[in-house]
This record gives C-alpha cells, sequence and structure tokens, in this order.
C-alpha cells in the first residue's frame, strides 16, 4: 500500500481544490490517495526536494499537525454535528458496505479545507485490536477501535453518512491528538509537524 | 515488537540537554501515550516527567538502522491485515469514480 497525491497534467476541473507546481505537474493534496502500489501505474520520477517540502507542508497543514502533534500543542473546538460537511474529528459510517459491514472513518482535515473543497481526508477505524505501530492510533475511550492513520485518504462529501456521526462514539481530544501524531509518524511528516 | 526495541530508537542530540523544549521524535511519543507502565515509567507523572525519566535512563541510545528496522517489524503486522486490502479495493472503486485514479 502506499499514500500519495496524485499529479496532473491539466489542472481543469479543479478549482476549488488547492495545487501545488511541480515540475512533474500540478500535485492535488486534497486528493490524497491510499492504494496498493499496482494501482500507482507509470513512474514519473522523483519530485523535486523543494516541492516536495511544499506538499508536506501542506499536508501537515490540512491535517492540522502543527497544531496538534507538538508537546504543547493544542486542540481546535469542534464544531456540533451534524454539520452541512464532514466536520474535522468526526467519526462518520462511508460505504459501500465490506463483508456486510459498513466502515467507519475519522475525519483529520481541517473544516475550512472540508468545505472549500468538497472533499474531506479521513482515517480509517478497525475494531481489530490487534494492530499496533507507530502509525496506529487506540481509541479505547471511544468505542474500543484503533484508527489505522496508514489508510488515510480523500474522499468526496457524498461518500460520507453525514447522519451517522450523531449516533456513533465520537473521539476524545486526546485521541485526535494520538491520531495526529501517528499520522506524522505514518506519512513521515515530522518536519512539517514541528517535531522531529 | 517489544518495548525494549522501540527503546532503541535514535533521539536527537538536543533531548539530552532540556527537558522543558524537547524535539521527542513522534515514535517515542506514541510510546509514551501507549505504553508507560512497560516503561517503568511513573504512573500519572507528567509528559514533562516521563521525559525526564526517559532521559535518566539513557534509553534513547541507538541507531538511526535499528530504528527502521524496528518501524519495519511494526508495519509488517499492518500488512497481514486482511480487511486492509478489502476496504482499499472499495476505496479505489471510489478513487476512479472521481477521476482521481
Amino acid at each position: 500500500m502506499f499514500v500519495g497525491v496524485p499529479v496532473f497534467e491539466d489542472p481543469d476541473g479543479r478549482a476549488r481544490l488547492p495545487l501545488l507546481a511541480t515540475d512533474l505537474g500540478w500535485a492535488s493534496p486534497a486528493e490524497l490517495i491510499w492504494q496498493p502500489l499496482v494501482a500507482l501505474g507509470a513512474d514519473g520520477g522523483p519530485v523535486a526536494s523543494e516541492h516536495l517540502t511544499l506538499l508536506e507542508d501542506r499536508l501537515a497543514e490540512m491535517l492540522l499537525l502543527p497544531e496538534l502533534v507538538p508537546p504543547a500543542g493544542v486542540v481546535p473546538a469542534r464544531q456540533h454535528l451534524p454539520g452541512r460537511f464532514p466536520l474535522w474529528g468526526r467519526t462518520y459510517y462511508s460505504g459501500p458496505a465490506i463483508g456486510g459491514q459498513v466502515k467507519r472513518w475519522v475525519v483529520v482535515s481541517h473544516d475550512v479545507h472540508n468545505e472549500a473543497t468538497g472533499r474531506s481526508i479521513c482515517v480509517r477505524t478497525t475494531s481489530n485490536l490487534s494492530l499496533q505501530a507507530p502509525g496506529i492510533s487506540p481509541l479505547v475511550e471511544s468505542g474500543g477501535a484503533v484508527a489505522v492513520c496508514p489508510d488515510v485518504v480523500s474522499k468526496g462529501h457524498e461518500r460520507y453518512d453525514l447522519a451517522s456521526a450523531a449516533g456513533l462514539p465520537q473521539s476524545t481530544s486526546l485521541e485526535l491528538r494520538k491520531i495526529a501524531r501517528c499520522l506524522a509518524n505514518a506519512l513521515a511528516l515530522h518536519r512539517a509537524a514541528g517535531i522531529t | 515488537m517489544t518495548v525494549a526495541e522501540l527503546l532503541e530508537l535514535e533521539v536527537p542530540p538536543t533531548a539530552h540537554t532540556a527537558t522543558v523544549s524537547v524535539p521527542v521524535p513522534a515514535d517515542i511519543l506514541w510510546l509514551l501515550d501507549e505504553h508507560p507502565a512497560e516503561l517503568g515509567l511513573p504512573s500519572g507523572a507528567s509528559r514533562r516527567k516521563q521525559l525526564a525519566a526517559l532521559l535518566e535512563k539513557g534509553a534513547w541510545a541507538g541507531a538511526a538502522e535499528r530504528r527502521q528496522e524496528a518501524r519495519e517489524r511494526y508495519y509488517a503486522g499492518l500488512a497481514a491485515d486482511e480487511e486492509r486490502a478489502a476496504v482499499a479495493a472499495v476505496v479505489g472503486a471510489e478513487l476512479a469514480e472521481d477521476g482521481i485514479l
């Protein structure tokens, strides 16, 4: 599996999305991809390091990592449910069902991004508590699951069941900080998050 | 992966000189959150005291290569999660529908 951002030759049709010009084309961090390596397709070669740095900074900003990750970090206030779009820090069902079960996802992109772009970045959760890694965050107080931060992806708002959040256990502030830390680990965004 | 292995993770030199504003690796923070008792740290201690206790133990000495190996072993467990592939297939279909993949 890999996590990455798509790069397009033509930015048309992406007017609402923040795009970054790179030597390979227009990178679209708001459309974060999580997929098996075979889905990657043609190798366009490495992105210039200065562009990669900008991409890392943009991703960290979208995920609120500079606010949440440092030891003296702060947790932004969350908007009230249900909301008109997926809200940062909230857990939603997002289908379709797999093996008869619809999965829960935690939204990790901030609300300004979510509202402006029509997409939200979210992390998969699972009840498989045996998973342990510096990129996996236990959600003990909010339902006994784990947030699998290496499995982070961008979804259009129509993919979320917005009404479902009101009936689901929601992560605590401490758990959201832990998720951010695990995202920094999983995506190697330590520098952009303000830690080593 | 054992806690002992995680304790071999690398730490920057500045961490040995201050306990107030220490640049702490994110995986060490995860360890402090999830396994403080196994580290032999005082229960209910503040993060600052936890870090100071760890530094006192000299527990962070280790090479970058070993840190990488430790991470790889951890993530091998994740790769074996069957549910992951099934969810990724659904997500892939969504991304394709959205014109991203």
